[in-house]
């Protein structure tokens, strides 16, 4: 069945005749059309990763931060409009604000996913406003242990062990399904986020782009930080030399941890 | 000759009647209900009323304890969604505040005849404004009334809402509704154990699938223990295996 709205597609106030909002999946097609953002959930911690891709080489290294973060120890990647990404994790940091300042507590991942997939169902009811062009991946460690989610443009959420969004989804989550996740640790893990998202990358098609690493656990003392240097540098060489070996999937080079 | 008026554009508007005085959005909201794929039924006994749904995970990494379309909503009120899973959760969210809300204002807890009546107005609301959509689920919701008893309601995008012996929503309701006619023929007031089995039965047979514990969700409301509860994967299997030995 041709996907094509033909005049139901015009707001997201209207159901096409076979049930379908289209503006809502047109917002899922912006996602599928930006850079590759991953997040694993391994046993003490979780890892974001994100392809950056850049437009211009006149970019700041490390600058323009993609994974951005919410009251210290959540981590949000976005896949999707990076406008809409602001505008949403703002609202991360009110809503983790306001949790804490009513609750005296940190506000659990499963609260802090249902606000914001809430939120972006909200903006999927009325035709004065239009979905948010983003899947939004939070990762944190609260009292349950580590726990990430994914928010879609239709305000649809689940709690994920790995999740992929972005153009190179696919691929990502086929080398995710390959990972034995709940044994993993974070160390193991920002070097295979690395990997997938080099292997998701598409050269052909943008050839500059920069990978952000974040993570959240043990190490990190609880706090959602950007990879330390010399683990980031670890992890892109882990990646690189993946590449490199004719792409076979099947490596497991424990060298340095 | 009816397909002329729905292109003449009357369908996209939800404040205007195409020629006929079909409201098409309505229509097309109720088609989205089908389209997410799952099926959910209830069932109202002499002392007990049972709500059940497929628990259908479609990708390994998801985090299957975070799925879930049955929902509390008081101590002594759930419901099962049906539908788009987003407007699902809104609809959630807002029951649970009406309630508080009603407990607040009245002081007594919300029966469900009345929290189902709100919502079905609510629904309506949205078939009368021209800058909404109607949600895409529909809500079976079920309940202990001390008056009343085990009390089963469902609601729907229109804004129509009913009380039922049994019911159901989703891809295959209709084929559940007719399942449920044949069994329900009398007056018959079930017993807890011969309603679990016939929510989960009408699921078995419709679906055409043997179900394993994981693959359900069930919800339960008994005049012993009139709190709200979902069951938990041991007690769905030992529901399951009693269904199996008395075949």
């Amino acid at each position: 069945m041709t996907s094509i709205g033909t005049g139901y597609d015009l707001s997201v106030s209207t159901y096409s005749p076979d049930g379908r909002v289209f503006q809502v999946e047109y917002a899922q097609k912006a996602v599928d059309n930006s850079g590759t953002a991953v997040g694993l959930r391994v046993k003490d911690g979780v890892v974001l990763a994100v392809e950056k891709i850049k437009h211009s080489r006149l970019l700041v290294p490390h600058a323009n931060r993609r994974i951005m973060t919410a009251s210290k120890h959540i981590g949000v990647a976005t896949a999707g409009w990076i406008s809409d990404t602001r505008h949403l994790v703002k609202r991360v940091r009110d809503e983790a604000r306001d949790y804490r300042s009513t609750y005296k507590v940190e506000i659990p991942a499963k609260i802090i996913a249902e606000r914001m997939g809430m939120y972006a169902q909200a903006y999927t009811l009325y035709s004065a406003v239009r979905p948010f062009g983003v899947s939004t991946i939070i990762g944190t460690v609260d009292a349950d242990g580590p726990q990430l989610y994914m928010i879609e443009p239709s305000g649809q959420y689940v709690g994920y062990r790995g999740c992929a969004a972005g153009k190179g989804k696919q691929v990502a989550k086929t080398e995710i399904e390959k990972l034995n996740l709940d044994q993993m640790t974070a160390r193991e893990a920002i070097k295979e986020a690395a990997r997938i998202i080099y292997a998701a990358h598409d050269d052909s098609k943008d050839k500059l782009f920069e990978l952000e690493l974040s993570w959240v656990c043990a190490e990190s003392n609880g706090l959602h930080v950007h990879v330390p240097q010399d683990l980031f540098d670890e992890a892109i060489q882990h990646a690189e030399r993946s590449l490199n070996d004719d792409d076979d999937d099947d490596e497991m080079e424990g060298d340095d941890e | 000759m009816s397909n002329r008026s729905a292109t003449a554009g009357y369908d996209r508007h939800i404040t205007v009647f195409s020629t006929e005085g079909r409201l098409f959005q309505v229509e097309y909201a109720f088609k989205a209900i089908s389209n997410a794929g799952l099926t959910s039924v209830g069932v109202r006994g002499k002392d007990s009323v049972v709500i059940a749904t497929q628990k259908k995970v479609p990708d390994k990494l998801i985090d299957a304890s975070t799925v879930t379309h049955v929902f509390q909503i008081t101590p002594l009120i759930g419901c099962v969604m049906t539908g788009l899973d987003p407007d699902g959760r809104n609809q959630v969210m807002r029951a649970r505040s009406e309630a508080a809300e009603f407990k607040y204002k009245y002081g007594y807890d919300i029966t469900p005849d009345l929290l189902a009546k709100r919502m079905a107005n609510l629904n309506q609301v949205c078939t009368q404004k021209a800058f909404m959509r109607p949600l895409g689920v529909s809500m079976i919701l079920i309940g202990w009334d001390d008056e009343r008893g085990p009390q089963l309601f469902k609601t729907d995008p229109a804004g129509y809402f009913a009380g039922y012996r049994a019911t159901a929503a989703g891809a295959k309701h209709q084929e559940a509704f007719n399942y449920l006619e044949k069994k329900l023929k009398g007056d018959e007031q079930l017993s807890t154990d011969d309603t679990v089995e016939l929510a989960i039965g009408t699921l078995s047979s419709v679906l055409a699938a043997n179900f394993k514990a994981q693959d359900l969700e069930v919800a339960i409301v008994t005049k012993d223990n009139p709190k709200f509860r979902v069951l938990t994967v041991e007690e769905i299997d030992a529901e399951l295996t009693r269904i199996a030995e008395r075949d």
